[in-house]
């Protein structure tokens, strides 16, 4: 039977010694966040973020939004007085 | 690790204590409230684009107040447990190794249970006793 190796490109051959390397030399990040702190964090994290999208929304999306509805009013009007 | 035990069970306490004073969760529960009008108002079908946009500019500076605000005190109401746990080991006292060790969870949390108890049993009393000294 005979066996076909796959060739590994010239990144991943480094990448998996790497990551080997990284996962055994890991010391404890004494980083514990609880659910509360958690949930609170993300919570914030998502309120923040939903404000810019909205604000995006609001200061983008419907000036945008009204700009190409005139322009197509406008292009409508020009074509039917042409006529 | 008695010391370390009793400095991080002071700084739990004092921040309970202080995400209870401060409302913290009352002022997570106004953020929900504000994401989920925001979200009704965008979804809205018979409401005009003109208004749509003034609701959302409106929308989007009271969502981040409100996230600005509950981040802040929810990071306010940590900052004792925070101060514990960074200060303790430079100041000599193992609050880290003391948050790790089980016996010492398991003291804090019989600790708490038994300060509510107290707060609770006091706080009945002295309604109690406000009701009996009131003139009504």
């Amino acid at each position: 039977m005979r066996m076909t190796v796959l060739p590994i490109a010239p990144a991943s051959r480094l990448l998996l010694p790497a990551i080997l390397l990284l996962a055994a030399t890991a010391v404890p990040a004494q980083a514990y966040v609880g659910p509360g702190l958690g949930l609170g964090a993300a919570s914030t994290a998502l309120g923040v973020v939903g404000a810019i999208l909205l604000g995006l929304l609001a200061f983008v999306w419907y000036p945008v939004k009204r700009l190409i509805r005139l322009a197509r009013k406008a292009a409508r009007g020009g074509g039917a007085g042409r006529r | 690790m008695i010391a370390a035990a009793l400095v991080l069970a002071g700084a739990l306490l004092a921040t309970l204590h202080l995400v209870r004073r401060w409302g913290v969760l009352r002022r997570f529960a106004a953020l929900g409230l504000a994401g989920r009008r925001a979200l009704r108002v965008l979804a809205r079908r018979r409401a005009s684009d003109c208004w749509k946009e003034r609701a959302a500019r409106l929308l989007a500076i009271h969502l981040m107040g409100r996230s600005l605000v509950a981040g802040g005190a929810l990071a306010l109401a940590a900052l004792p447990l925070a101060l514990a746990l960074s200060l303790g080991p430079q100041l000599g006292v193992p609050t880290t190794a003391a948050l790790l060790d089980p016996l010492v969870r398991l003291a804090i949390l019989v600790a708490g249970i038994c300060l509510a108890f107290v707060r609770f049993a006091l706080a009945r009393s002295g309604a109690g006793r406000r009701a009996r000294l009131s003139p009504a």
